[in-house]
Protein backbone atom coordinates (compact mmCIF):
# COMPACT_ATOMS: atom_id res chain seq x y z
CA UNK A 1 0.00 0.00 0.00
CA UNK A 2 1.38 3.56 -1.15
CA UNK A 3 1.64 6.55 1.43
CA UNK A 4 -1.37 7.71 -0.99
CA UNK A 5 -3.32 5.00 -0.57
CA UNK A 6 -2.82 5.33 3.18
CA UNK A 7 -3.20 9.25 3.49
CA UNK A 8 -6.97 8.51 1.71
CA UNK A 9 -7.96 5.82 3.76
CA UNK A 10 -7.24 7.96 6.51
CA UNK A 11 -9.09 10.86 5.40
CA UNK A 12 -12.17 7.96 4.75
CA UNK A 13 -12.13 6.02 7.83
CA UNK A 14 -14.64 8.59 9.66
CA UNK A 15 -17.01 6.28 7.38
CA UNK A 16 -18.44 9.96 6.54
CA UNK A 17 -18.92 11.07 2.99
CA UNK A 18 -16.31 12.51 1.25
CA UNK A 19 -15.97 14.31 -2.03
CA UNK A 20 -13.39 13.05 -4.76
CA UNK A 21 -12.87 17.01 -5.44
CA UNK A 22 -11.99 17.72 -1.60
CA UNK A 23 -9.79 14.13 -1.03
CA UNK A 24 -7.40 15.41 -4.31
CA UNK A 25 -7.00 18.92 -2.77
CA UNK A 26 -6.63 17.18 0.58
CA UNK A 27 -3.73 15.12 -1.07
CA UNK A 28 -2.59 17.23 -3.72
CA UNK A 29 -3.68 15.13 -6.51
CA UNK A 30 -6.63 15.41 -9.27
CA UNK A 31 -10.07 13.88 -8.89
CA UNK A 32 -9.24 11.13 -11.47
CA UNK A 33 -5.93 9.90 -9.62
CA UNK A 34 -8.46 9.61 -6.30
CA UNK A 35 -10.53 7.71 -8.34
CA UNK A 36 -7.82 4.92 -9.82
CA UNK A 37 -6.14 4.90 -6.06
CA UNK A 38 -9.77 3.95 -4.65
CA UNK A 39 -9.88 1.28 -7.27
CA UNK A 40 -6.71 -0.36 -6.22
CA UNK A 41 -7.59 -0.15 -2.18
CA UNK A 42 -11.12 -1.81 -3.18
CA UNK A 43 -8.93 -4.67 -5.00
CA UNK A 44 -7.28 -4.97 -1.76
CA UNK A 45 -10.69 -5.37 0.03
CA UNK A 46 -11.21 -1.89 1.10
CA UNK A 47 -15.26 -1.17 0.90
CA UNK A 48 -15.45 2.07 -0.88
CA UNK A 49 -19.18 2.86 -1.73
CA UNK A 50 -19.13 5.94 -4.63
CA UNK A 51 -22.35 7.74 -4.07
CA UNK A 52 -24.32 9.28 -7.22
CA UNK A 53 -21.25 11.46 -7.85
CA UNK A 54 -21.12 13.10 -4.29
CA UNK A 55 -18.06 11.53 -3.47
CA UNK A 56 -16.96 8.29 -1.89
CA UNK A 57 -17.13 6.69 1.65
CA UNK A 58 -16.03 3.18 3.67
CA UNK A 59 -19.59 0.76 4.32
CA UNK A 60 -18.38 1.61 8.02
CA UNK A 61 -15.90 3.48 9.95
CA UNK A 62 -12.60 1.74 10.70
CA UNK A 63 -10.63 2.30 13.80
CA UNK A 64 -7.05 1.48 12.14
CA UNK A 65 -4.88 -1.03 14.31
CA UNK A 66 -2.12 0.58 16.06
CA UNK A 67 0.45 -0.70 18.01
CA UNK A 68 0.96 1.71 20.56
CA UNK A 69 -3.18 0.81 21.66
CA UNK A 70 -2.72 -2.67 21.72
CA UNK A 71 0.38 -2.59 24.00
CA UNK A 72 -1.30 -0.02 26.30
CA UNK A 73 -4.20 -2.89 26.97
CA UNK A 74 -1.44 -5.59 27.68
CA UNK A 75 -1.41 -6.76 31.18
CA UNK A 76 1.75 -5.36 32.52
CA UNK A 77 3.54 -8.84 33.13
CA UNK A 78 3.16 -9.57 29.63
CA UNK A 79 4.76 -7.10 28.16
CA UNK A 80 8.38 -8.40 28.08
CA UNK A 81 6.90 -11.71 27.22
CA UNK A 82 5.58 -9.96 23.87
CA UNK A 83 8.82 -7.36 22.85
CA UNK A 84 6.93 -6.53 19.58
CA UNK A 85 3.60 -6.09 18.48
CA UNK A 86 3.83 -4.60 14.84
CA UNK A 87 0.77 -3.83 12.63
CA UNK A 88 0.73 -3.57 8.83
CA UNK A 89 -1.25 -2.52 6.03
CA UNK A 90 -1.59 -5.75 4.19
CA UNK A 91 0.53 -8.64 3.60
CA UNK A 92 -0.09 -12.07 2.37
CA UNK A 93 -1.22 -14.20 5.68
CA UNK A 94 0.00 -12.93 9.16
CA UNK A 95 1.27 -16.30 9.57
CA UNK A 96 3.09 -16.73 6.32
CA UNK A 97 5.15 -13.23 7.26
CA UNK A 98 5.91 -14.08 10.70
CA UNK A 99 7.17 -17.49 9.61
CA UNK A 100 9.22 -15.99 6.68
CA UNK A 101 10.49 -13.24 10.23
CA UNK A 102 11.38 -16.38 12.17
CA UNK A 103 14.02 -17.99 9.43
CA UNK A 104 15.72 -13.84 9.34
CA UNK A 105 15.80 -14.24 13.51
CA UNK A 106 12.34 -12.44 14.45
CA UNK A 107 11.96 -12.56 18.40
CA UNK A 108 9.79 -15.41 20.28
CA UNK A 109 6.77 -13.23 21.66
CA UNK A 110 6.59 -11.08 18.20
CA UNK A 111 3.13 -10.45 17.33
CA UNK A 112 1.77 -9.16 13.73
CA UNK A 113 -1.59 -8.00 12.88
CA UNK A 114 -2.83 -6.87 9.72
CA UNK A 115 -5.67 -4.70 8.19
CA UNK A 116 -6.46 -7.08 5.36
CA UNK A 117 -4.95 -10.10 3.97
CA UNK A 118 -4.41 -11.25 0.43
CA UNK A 119 -3.76 -14.90 0.35
CA UNK A 120 -5.39 -15.54 4.32
CA UNK A 121 -4.69 -19.58 4.96
CA UNK A 122 -7.28 -21.86 6.05
CA UNK A 123 -6.58 -25.56 6.22
CA UNK A 124 -5.48 -27.45 3.16
CA UNK A 125 -5.32 -24.92 0.61
CA UNK A 126 -8.48 -23.34 1.61
CA UNK A 127 -8.69 -19.49 1.36
CA UNK A 128 -9.46 -17.20 4.82
CA UNK A 129 -11.51 -14.52 3.72
CA UNK A 130 -9.74 -11.17 4.99
CA UNK A 131 -11.34 -7.88 4.02
CA UNK A 132 -9.82 -4.97 5.08
CA UNK A 133 -10.48 -3.14 8.67
CA UNK A 134 -13.04 -5.85 9.30
CA UNK A 135 -11.71 -8.48 11.34
CA UNK A 136 -8.63 -9.61 13.50
CA UNK A 137 -6.02 -11.32 11.82
CA UNK A 138 -3.45 -12.10 14.82
CA UNK A 139 -0.10 -14.66 14.45
CA UNK A 140 2.11 -14.72 17.85
CA UNK A 141 5.93 -16.41 17.51
CA UNK A 142 6.24 -18.80 20.33
CA UNK A 143 8.54 -21.57 21.13
CA UNK A 144 8.00 -24.50 22.90
CA UNK A 145 11.32 -26.90 24.79
CA UNK A 146 9.49 -30.32 23.26
CA UNK A 147 8.99 -31.51 19.77
CA UNK A 148 5.87 -31.39 17.89
CA UNK A 149 4.48 -34.61 18.95
CA UNK A 150 4.46 -32.69 22.60
CA UNK A 151 2.31 -30.06 20.94
CA UNK A 152 -0.68 -32.08 19.15
CA UNK A 153 -3.66 -30.16 21.77
CA UNK A 154 -2.57 -27.06 21.47
CA UNK A 155 -4.79 -26.63 18.53
CA UNK A 156 -7.55 -26.94 21.60
CA UNK A 157 -5.86 -24.95 23.90
CA UNK A 158 -5.76 -22.18 21.44
CA UNK A 159 -9.45 -22.51 20.19
CA UNK A 160 -10.06 -22.31 24.15
CA UNK A 161 -8.17 -19.15 24.51
CA UNK A 162 -10.39 -17.33 21.71
CA UNK A 163 -13.85 -18.51 23.35
CA UNK A 164 -12.42 -17.42 26.53
CA UNK A 165 -11.81 -14.16 25.20
CA UNK A 166 -15.61 -13.85 23.11
CA UNK A 167 -16.60 -15.17 26.12
CA UNK A 168 -15.47 -11.84 28.36
CA UNK A 169 -17.15 -9.90 25.76
CA UNK A 170 -20.45 -11.56 27.23
CA UNK A 171 -21.07 -13.28 24.44
CA UNK A 172 -21.63 -16.88 26.32
CA UNK A 173 -22.97 -19.04 23.68
CA UNK A 174 -19.53 -19.03 21.87
CA UNK A 175 -18.84 -22.90 21.13
CA UNK A 176 -15.64 -24.61 19.41
CA UNK A 177 -15.62 -27.48 16.80
CA UNK A 178 -13.25 -29.62 16.56
CA UNK A 179 -10.49 -28.93 16.39
CA UNK A 180 -10.46 -25.40 16.64
CA UNK A 181 -13.40 -23.70 14.72
CA UNK A 182 -14.89 -20.68 16.62
CA UNK A 183 -18.80 -20.32 16.19
CA UNK A 184 -21.41 -18.04 17.88
CA UNK A 185 -25.08 -18.91 17.51
CA UNK A 186 -24.12 -22.12 15.33
CA UNK A 187 -21.97 -19.74 12.67
CA UNK A 188 -18.46 -19.59 12.20
CA UNK A 189 -17.02 -16.64 14.22
CA UNK A 190 -13.28 -17.21 13.68
CA UNK A 191 -10.47 -19.91 13.21
CA UNK A 192 -7.20 -20.78 14.31
CA UNK A 193 -4.23 -22.35 11.96
CA UNK A 194 -0.52 -23.42 13.47
CA UNK A 195 2.72 -23.31 11.54
CA UNK A 196 5.21 -25.06 13.53
CA UNK A 197 8.71 -25.95 12.56
CA UNK A 198 11.33 -27.75 14.86
CA UNK A 199 13.24 -31.00 15.34
CA UNK A 200 11.48 -33.85 16.44
CA UNK A 201 13.36 -33.61 19.68
CA UNK A 202 12.49 -29.92 20.03
CA UNK A 203 12.14 -27.41 20.82
CA UNK A 204 9.84 -26.18 18.16
CA UNK A 205 8.85 -22.93 16.71
CA UNK A 206 5.08 -22.36 16.50
CA UNK A 207 3.36 -19.07 14.71
CA UNK A 208 -0.32 -19.51 16.25
CA UNK A 209 -2.74 -17.57 13.76
CA UNK A 210 -5.99 -16.66 14.44
CA UNK A 211 -8.94 -15.32 12.58
CA UNK A 212 -11.46 -13.14 13.97
CA UNK A 213 -14.91 -11.74 12.49
CA UNK A 214 -15.36 -8.49 13.89
CA UNK A 215 -16.99 -6.66 11.94
CA UNK A 216 -17.47 -7.92 8.25
CA UNK A 217 -20.64 -6.12 6.20
CA UNK A 218 -22.41 -8.54 4.12
CA UNK A 219 -20.69 -7.58 0.86
CA UNK A 220 -17.56 -8.72 2.00
CA UNK A 221 -19.03 -11.88 3.62
CA UNK A 222 -20.43 -12.92 0.80
CA UNK A 223 -17.35 -15.18 -0.38
CA UNK A 224 -17.63 -17.00 2.84
CA UNK A 225 -18.34 -20.47 2.00
CA UNK A 226 -20.67 -21.08 5.02
CA UNK A 227 -22.89 -19.05 7.64
CA UNK A 228 -20.77 -16.77 9.55
CA UNK A 229 -21.32 -14.23 12.02
CA UNK A 230 -19.49 -11.66 13.52
CA UNK A 231 -18.77 -9.86 17.15
CA UNK A 232 -20.33 -6.53 15.82
CA UNK A 233 -23.60 -8.30 15.32
CA UNK A 234 -24.20 -9.20 18.50
CA UNK A 235 -23.00 -6.18 20.37
CA UNK A 236 -24.36 -3.19 20.65
CA UNK A 237 -21.06 -1.39 19.98
CA UNK A 238 -18.45 -2.52 17.92
CA UNK A 239 -15.59 -3.88 19.37
CA UNK A 240 -12.46 -1.92 19.58
CA UNK A 241 -9.89 -4.06 17.71
CA UNK A 242 -6.89 -3.17 19.56
CA UNK A 243 -8.56 -4.11 22.65
CA UNK A 244 -9.77 -7.20 21.27
CA UNK A 245 -6.10 -8.30 20.22
CA UNK A 246 -4.74 -7.11 23.42
CA UNK A 247 -7.12 -9.59 25.36
CA UNK A 248 -6.79 -12.16 23.50
CA UNK A 249 -2.86 -11.86 24.19
CA UNK A 250 -4.12 -11.34 27.74
CA UNK A 251 -5.67 -14.81 27.77
CA UNK A 252 -3.28 -16.48 25.42
CA UNK A 253 0.01 -16.52 27.02
CA UNK A 254 -0.94 -17.62 30.66
CA UNK A 255 -2.33 -20.78 28.96
CA UNK A 256 -0.01 -21.48 26.40
CA UNK A 257 2.08 -21.87 30.25
CA UNK A 258 -0.21 -23.92 31.59
CA UNK A 259 0.29 -26.09 28.46
CA UNK A 260 3.62 -26.05 28.17
CA UNK A 261 3.76 -27.22 31.93
CA UNK A 262 0.86 -29.85 32.00
CA UNK A 263 0.04 -30.76 28.70
CA UNK A 264 -3.50 -31.06 27.28
CA UNK A 265 -5.47 -32.86 30.46
CA UNK A 266 -5.71 -29.91 32.07
CA UNK A 267 -8.08 -28.88 29.99
CA UNK A 268 -10.23 -31.54 28.82
CA UNK A 269 -13.27 -29.88 31.58
CA UNK A 270 -12.91 -26.30 29.59
CA UNK A 271 -13.19 -28.04 26.52
CA UNK A 272 -16.10 -30.61 27.23
CA UNK A 273 -18.03 -26.96 28.17
CA UNK A 274 -17.47 -25.82 24.85
CA UNK A 275 -17.54 -28.83 22.66
CA UNK A 276 -19.91 -27.93 19.51
CA UNK A 277 -20.59 -31.64 18.01
CA UNK A 278 -20.07 -33.89 21.45
CA UNK A 279 -22.71 -36.70 21.54
CA UNK A 280 -23.54 -35.36 18.05
CA UNK A 281 -23.20 -37.62 15.44
CA UNK A 282 -20.89 -36.46 13.21
CA UNK A 283 -19.26 -36.96 9.83
CA UNK A 284 -15.09 -36.86 9.65
CA UNK A 285 -13.95 -36.46 5.96
CA UNK A 286 -10.51 -37.54 5.60
CA UNK A 287 -8.94 -37.14 2.25
CA UNK A 288 -11.16 -39.70 0.54
CA UNK A 289 -12.42 -41.75 3.67
CA UNK A 290 -15.29 -40.87 5.33
CA UNK A 291 -16.14 -42.29 8.77
CA UNK A 292 -19.64 -41.95 10.31
CA UNK A 293 -20.01 -42.11 13.76
CA UNK A 294 -20.93 -40.52 17.28
CA UNK A 295 -18.36 -38.00 19.03
CA UNK A 296 -17.23 -38.52 21.98
CA UNK A 297 -14.83 -35.77 23.21
CA UNK A 298 -11.27 -35.32 22.88
CA UNK A 299 -8.49 -37.93 24.55
CA UNK A 300 -5.57 -36.67 26.30
CA UNK A 301 -4.16 -35.64 22.91
CA UNK A 302 -6.80 -33.48 21.76
CA UNK A 303 -7.33 -36.34 19.00
CA UNK A 304 -11.16 -35.91 18.31
CA UNK A 305 -12.71 -39.10 19.68
CA UNK A 306 -15.85 -40.92 17.63
CA UNK A 307 -17.63 -43.92 18.37
CA UNK A 308 -19.03 -46.12 15.65
CA UNK A 309 -20.97 -49.63 16.52
CA UNK A 310 -19.78 -49.23 19.80
CA UNK A 311 -16.10 -48.55 19.47
CA UNK A 312 -14.34 -45.86 19.94
CA UNK A 313 -11.38 -44.46 17.79
CA UNK A 314 -8.95 -41.55 17.73
CA UNK A 315 -8.55 -39.15 14.75
CA UNK A 316 -5.66 -36.39 14.59
CA UNK A 317 -6.69 -34.42 11.06
CA UNK A 318 -10.26 -34.51 9.23
CA UNK A 319 -12.70 -32.13 8.50
CA UNK A 320 -16.18 -32.92 11.18
CA UNK A 321 -19.37 -31.84 9.97
CA UNK A 322 -22.67 -32.57 12.10
CA UNK A 323 -25.24 -35.07 10.67
CA UNK A 324 -28.78 -34.59 10.96
CA UNK A 325 -30.14 -37.23 13.07
CA UNK A 326 -31.45 -40.08 10.61
CA UNK A 327 -31.64 -43.60 12.42
CA UNK A 328 -29.99 -44.41 15.75
CA UNK A 329 -27.88 -47.27 14.16
CA UNK A 330 -24.91 -45.32 12.85
CA UNK A 331 -22.70 -46.92 10.09
CA UNK A 332 -18.68 -47.16 9.52
CA UNK B 1 -12.16 -60.10 27.11
CA UNK B 2 -11.87 -62.97 24.48
CA UNK B 3 -7.58 -63.05 24.01
CA UNK B 4 -8.45 -63.95 20.49
CA UNK B 5 -10.97 -60.90 20.22
CA UNK B 6 -7.99 -58.70 21.19
CA UNK B 7 -5.52 -60.26 19.06
CA UNK B 8 -8.18 -59.40 16.33
CA UNK B 9 -8.39 -55.50 17.23
CA UNK B 10 -4.56 -55.34 17.55
CA UNK B 11 -4.61 -57.07 13.42
CA UNK B 12 -7.38 -54.20 12.75
CA UNK B 13 -5.25 -51.95 14.26
CA UNK B 14 -2.27 -52.21 12.26
CA UNK B 15 -4.09 -52.87 8.83
CA UNK B 16 -6.16 -49.57 9.20
CA UNK B 17 -3.61 -46.63 10.32
CA UNK B 18 -5.62 -45.95 13.66
CA UNK B 19 -3.67 -44.31 16.02
CA UNK B 20 -5.42 -45.66 19.33
CA UNK B 21 -8.55 -48.18 19.87
CA UNK B 22 -10.54 -48.65 22.64
CA UNK B 23 -13.71 -50.94 23.05
CA UNK B 24 -15.93 -50.90 25.89
CA UNK B 25 -17.58 -54.53 26.06
CA UNK B 26 -19.83 -54.79 29.41
CA UNK B 27 -17.80 -54.10 32.72
CA UNK B 28 -14.53 -54.75 30.63
CA UNK B 29 -12.60 -52.18 28.39
CA UNK B 30 -9.18 -52.20 26.47
CA UNK B 31 -7.38 -50.08 24.87
CA UNK B 32 -4.73 -50.33 22.29
CA UNK B 33 -2.34 -47.52 21.51
CA UNK B 34 0.54 -47.76 18.41
CA UNK B 35 1.96 -44.66 20.39
CA UNK B 36 2.15 -45.37 23.90
CA UNK B 37 6.41 -45.11 24.30
CA UNK B 38 5.95 -41.54 22.56
CA UNK B 39 2.92 -39.80 24.21
CA UNK B 40 3.96 -36.69 25.57
CA UNK B 41 3.60 -35.03 28.73
CA UNK B 42 0.05 -36.48 29.59
CA UNK B 43 0.69 -39.64 29.92
CA UNK B 44 -1.88 -40.90 32.17
CA UNK B 45 -5.08 -42.31 30.48
CA UNK B 46 -7.48 -38.82 30.62
CA UNK B 47 -10.06 -41.17 29.82
CA UNK B 48 -12.25 -42.09 32.36
CA UNK B 49 -13.01 -45.76 31.51
CA UNK B 50 -15.51 -47.75 33.33
CA UNK B 51 -14.16 -50.43 35.98
CA UNK B 52 -11.27 -51.19 33.74
CA UNK B 53 -11.74 -55.24 34.24
CA UNK B 54 -9.33 -55.98 31.41
CA UNK B 55 -5.65 -54.60 31.83
CA UNK B 56 -4.67 -52.39 28.75
CA UNK B 57 -2.27 -54.18 25.65
CA UNK B 58 0.59 -52.20 26.06
CA UNK B 59 1.63 -50.75 22.36
CA UNK B 60 1.28 -54.15 20.46
CA UNK B 61 1.89 -52.68 17.15
CA UNK B 62 5.33 -51.93 17.60
CA UNK B 63 6.00 -55.16 17.75
CA UNK B 64 5.96 -55.14 14.08
CA UNK B 65 8.90 -54.09 12.65
CA UNK B 66 9.04 -51.32 9.72
CA UNK B 67 10.21 -53.09 6.80
CA UNK B 68 13.50 -52.07 6.16
CA UNK B 69 14.09 -49.78 2.93
CA UNK B 70 15.37 -50.98 0.15
CA UNK B 71 17.71 -47.67 -0.22
CA UNK B 72 20.55 -46.73 1.57
CA UNK B 73 20.42 -43.53 2.60
CA UNK B 74 19.11 -41.14 4.79
CA UNK B 75 15.59 -41.74 6.39
CA UNK B 76 13.31 -38.62 7.11
CA UNK B 77 11.21 -39.24 9.75
CA UNK B 78 7.54 -37.74 10.95
CA UNK B 79 8.27 -35.51 13.78
CA UNK B 80 4.51 -35.69 14.57
CA UNK B 81 1.14 -38.25 14.32
CA UNK B 82 -0.69 -36.27 11.75
CA UNK B 83 -1.49 -36.25 7.63
CA UNK B 84 1.21 -36.46 5.47
CA UNK B 85 0.89 -33.82 2.51
CA UNK B 86 3.29 -33.77 -0.74
CA UNK B 87 2.02 -30.49 -1.79
CA UNK B 88 0.59 -27.18 -0.09
CA UNK B 89 -2.65 -27.82 -1.07
CA UNK B 90 -4.86 -30.36 -3.30
CA UNK B 91 -4.04 -30.07 -6.60
CA UNK B 92 -0.99 -28.12 -6.44
CA UNK B 93 2.40 -29.31 -7.83
CA UNK B 94 4.32 -31.74 -5.29
CA UNK B 95 6.77 -30.33 -2.94
CA UNK B 96 9.23 -33.12 -4.34
CA UNK B 97 9.00 -36.19 -6.95
CA UNK B 98 11.84 -39.14 -6.77
CA UNK B 99 14.54 -38.29 -8.26
CA UNK B 100 14.40 -34.48 -7.30
CA UNK B 101 17.81 -32.89 -6.46
CA UNK B 102 17.33 -31.30 -2.99
CA UNK B 103 19.41 -29.14 -0.36
CA UNK B 104 18.95 -29.25 3.06
CA UNK B 105 16.52 -26.90 4.32
CA UNK B 106 14.19 -27.30 1.05
CA UNK B 107 10.69 -27.81 2.13
CA UNK B 108 9.72 -31.95 0.77
CA UNK B 109 6.33 -32.34 2.33
CA UNK B 110 3.36 -31.26 5.01
CA UNK B 111 2.64 -32.93 7.76
CA UNK B 112 -1.01 -31.93 9.10
CA UNK B 113 -3.02 -32.58 12.33
CA UNK B 114 -5.74 -30.91 14.48
CA UNK B 115 -4.71 -27.60 12.03
CA UNK B 116 -0.98 -27.76 13.06
CA UNK B 117 0.75 -27.73 10.15
CA UNK B 118 3.89 -29.05 9.95
CA UNK B 119 5.90 -28.45 6.86
CA UNK B 120 8.80 -31.04 7.14
CA UNK B 121 12.58 -29.74 5.44
CA UNK B 122 14.90 -31.87 4.50
CA UNK B 123 17.59 -32.36 6.89
CA UNK B 124 19.97 -33.13 4.11
CA UNK B 125 20.83 -32.60 0.60
CA UNK B 126 20.81 -34.74 -1.75
CA UNK B 127 18.63 -36.67 -4.41
CA UNK B 128 14.88 -38.16 -3.48
CA UNK B 129 15.21 -41.94 -3.35
CA UNK B 130 11.91 -42.72 -2.57
CA UNK B 131 8.73 -41.38 -1.35
CA UNK B 132 7.18 -43.78 1.11
CA UNK B 133 3.92 -42.59 2.34
CA UNK B 134 0.89 -41.94 -0.02
CA UNK B 135 -0.12 -38.28 0.22
CA UNK B 136 -3.88 -37.50 2.39
CA UNK B 137 -2.10 -40.59 3.91
CA UNK B 138 -2.46 -40.94 8.15
CA UNK B 139 1.69 -40.89 8.92
CA UNK B 140 2.61 -42.26 12.93
CA UNK B 141 5.12 -40.88 15.07
CA UNK B 142 8.81 -41.67 13.43
CA UNK B 143 7.13 -43.45 9.96
CA UNK B 144 9.93 -43.38 7.61
CA UNK B 145 8.71 -40.35 4.64
CA UNK B 146 11.62 -39.94 2.55
CA UNK B 147 15.05 -41.93 1.28
CA UNK B 148 17.68 -39.16 0.49
CA UNK B 149 20.79 -40.14 -1.16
Amino acid sequence: MNPVQKELLRQLSDGELHSGTALGEQLGISRAAVWKQLQLLHSFGVEINSEHRQGYRLSHPVSFLDSGKIEQWLVPHLRPRLPVVETMWGCDSTNSELMRRLHDGAEIGSVLLAEHQTAGRGRRGKGWVSPFGSSLYLSLLWRFPGGPMTLSGLSIVVGIAVAETVREYGLVDVQLKWPNDIYLQGRKLGGVLIDLEGEAEGPTSVVIGIGLNVEISQQSGQTIDQPWISLAEQMSLSPSRNQLAAALLNRLVPLLDRFQQGGMVPFIGEWDNLDRIRNHPVTLQLGEKTVHGVARGVDHMGALQVETNGVIQRYFSGDVSVRPVRSKRETA
Amino acid sequence: MDIRKIKKLIELLEESGIAEIEIQEGEGSVRISRYGQVAPVAQPAAIPAAAPAAAPVPAAAAAKPVAPPAFNGHEVKSPMVGTFYRSASPGAKPFVEVGDTIAAGDTICIIEAMKILNQIEADKSGTIKAILAEDAEAIEFEQPLFVIE
